[in-house]
């Protein structure tokens, strides 16, 4: 095993209703969703058109399936052609369509929404983009586009989930993600101040949360989220906004002593200072002194057989390292 | 403003330009409009530019460009920042013949060059606006601008308002320019009316986010037009 330990993804993302929207009184129509399943990590986020009412609708069921799906799916998925990822992709949005039709007697143009998600196992991704937005991907302090907004002439223009040519619309990417530490998806009203339609770049600031995700507790970097979406970059646009991350986490033993306290006990799932010593002590010996037999990590701690083992059971979900 | 600490250097978030709304005012100024009648159009035209320019949402997203027609087709004010427009707005007088085809022409190759422009700095823009007002006859053949400009709204790249002024307005020529839309007939002297609905607008679609369908005010309509 190596010395670094590679902790699962880690998702942050916000919403925020635009300006015209509060003006107006009417609901944020973004919305966010993730899924974890194993080491595969997937997050999705949708933009409801404006002018239906019940977009929202759409966006929460769709990204909530899509990501459910290619989630528990990916290993099946990620092998296939583009093509026939493209396919998945359309089926599942024809059944989502079905069944909010179904469930709400309206017709399926209500439930007009963009799309775009990633899913990743931390080697591998998979990824797809149906109209405006942005999907960008970090590669330690640099960010970069994967996928831009598609606006064809007009900026009040852009396709649906619902739009009739999908195979055409519907976007898809794949790869490794091997030297990718984290994709971030945005809706067009945060991208008015994250991306430059001009020189198809990604601002700073979306590195700087990245850093924030890999430095901090998740509630603590949400709520700060929030606060400079509603403060900052809501001011920017009259649109909603969201935005959502997931962040890869590689620290050594030795970088892990000095990280916030609050934040390595929610990265190591301990309870209490007693649960996050004994787990870095039982890291320590399999990271740095390469030991995975239980007995013999129990003998170098101090600590019963029976902790060390829930300590790994522990640690084995938390990262992507083999942990025997 | 934050208790967390964490909080984006202003200065790392981008300025993206406000998406534009181009409108292009085609304006007979022939012989015909002369006295109350142009006085009237002058006011109504220096009110809507000014009306947008005061607008909170507005002043950031419209762009006018007048070309009149009164003996010959001149472009008068280009396309520009509202604001600076509004600070020094052209006078216009009323002579000659009404070559309806050149002003048309004219405003169509603006539109286009001022799209070409906006693509080129990275720019977003709406569906540029056309709005044609005559109160006669063209004095020449109107084929190549009413082709140009029915291509351009059967494929939804452009939005076409004519409207006749007086009794004298030939609306069956109008209407070859707006295959979607019949022309309006201005009630009376009804400018200032009309520029307002105009102003309004062109303010719901500086608004409009992607699958905004823009409805426009057609109550309001019926204050200065007829069919």
């Amino acid at each position: 095993m190596q010395n670094i330990v590679k902790f699962s993804s880690r998702i942050v993302g916000s919403t925020v209703q635009g300006r015209l929207h509060s003006k107006n009184n009417i609901e944020c129509q973004d919305r966010i969703n993730t899924y974890k399943s194993g080491k595969v990590v997937a997050i999705a986020l949708s933009d409801g058109a404006g002018s239906y009412a019940n977009s929202a609708l759409g966006a929460e069921e769709i990204t909530k399936r899509i990501a459910n799906n290619f989630c528990i799916n990916f290993f099946k998925i990620v092998r296939r052609s583009k093509s026939d990822i493209k396919k998945r992709v359309i089926a599942e949005i024809n059944r989502t369509l079905k069944l909010l039709h179904n469930n709400h007697s309206l017709p399926k143009k209500e439930f007009s929404c963009t799309l775009l998600f990633v899913v990743s196992d931390g080697n591998r991704f998979i990824a797809g983009h149906i109209g405006d937005g942005v999907i960008g991907r970090f590669s330690r302090n640099k960010i970069d586009v994967l996928s831009e907004p598609e606006n064809y002439d007009f900026s009040n223009v852009t396709c649906f989930i619902t739009s009739s040519n999908l195979l055409k619309n519907l976007r898809i990417y794949r790869g490794s993600s091997k030297f990718y530490d984290g994709f971030v998806l945005m809706s067009d009203g945060s991208t008015d101040s994250l991306y430059s339609k001009k020189n198809d770049k990604l601002s700073k600031s979306l590195v700087e949360i990245k850093k924030w995700t890999q430095n901090y507790p998740i509630e603590m970097v949400n709520i700060a989220l929030e606060k400079n979406m509603k403060e900052l970059i809501r001011l920017k646009t009259h649109d909603d906004c969201s935005l959502i991350m997931a962040v890869k986490i590689e620290k050594s033993h030795h970088q892990m002593r000095h990280l916030d306290k609050d934040f390595l006990m929610e990265l190591l799932n301990a309870k209490n200072q007693l649960s996050l010593k004994n787990k870095m002590k039982v890291l320590y010996q399999i990271c740095n002194n390469n030991i995975q037999n239980t007995k013999v990590v129990a003998k170098k701690t101090s600590l019963s057989t029976s902790t060390v083992r829930s300590h790994k059971n522990v640690l084995k979900s938390l990262t992507n390292n083999q942990i025997g | 403003m934050n208790e967390t600490g964490l909080i984006i250097n202003q200065q790392d978030l981008i300025d993206n330009p406000t998406p534009r709304v181009p409108v292009c005012l085609v304006l007979d100024c022939s012989g015909s409009m002369t006295g109350e009648p142009i006085q009237e159009l002058r006011d109504g035209v220096e009110k809507f530019i000014k009306e947008l320019a005061d607008n909170e949402y507005a002043k950031d997203s419209a762009e006018i460009c007048l070309v009149t027609f009164g003996g010959e087709a001149r472009c008068i004010l280009d396309f520009e920042n509202i604001e600076r427009q509004s600070e020094n707005i052209p006078l216009f007088a009323a002579s000659g013949n009404t070559p309806m085809d050149q002003a048309v022409n004219l405003a169509l190759d603006k539109l286009e060059e001022r799209k070409q422009n906006y693509k080129d700095s990275g720019v977003d823009y709406y569906q540029p606006w056309m709005v044609l007002m005559t109160d006669g006859q063209p004095t020449e053949n109107i084929s190549r601008s009413t082709l140009r400009t029915q291509d351009l709204v059967n494929k939804d790249l452009l939005t076409v308002f004519p409207l006749g002024i007086g009794n004298e307005a030939d609306m069956n020529e109008l209407a070859r320019y707006s295959p979607k839309r019949s022309p309006l007939k201005l009630k009376g002297l009804c400018f200032s009316e009309f520029f307002e609905w105009l102003s309004k607008s062109v303010e719901k679609v500086s608004q409009s986010i992607p699958g905004d369908k823009i409805e426009l005010d057609s109550e309001g309509i019926k204050e200065w037009a007829t069919l």
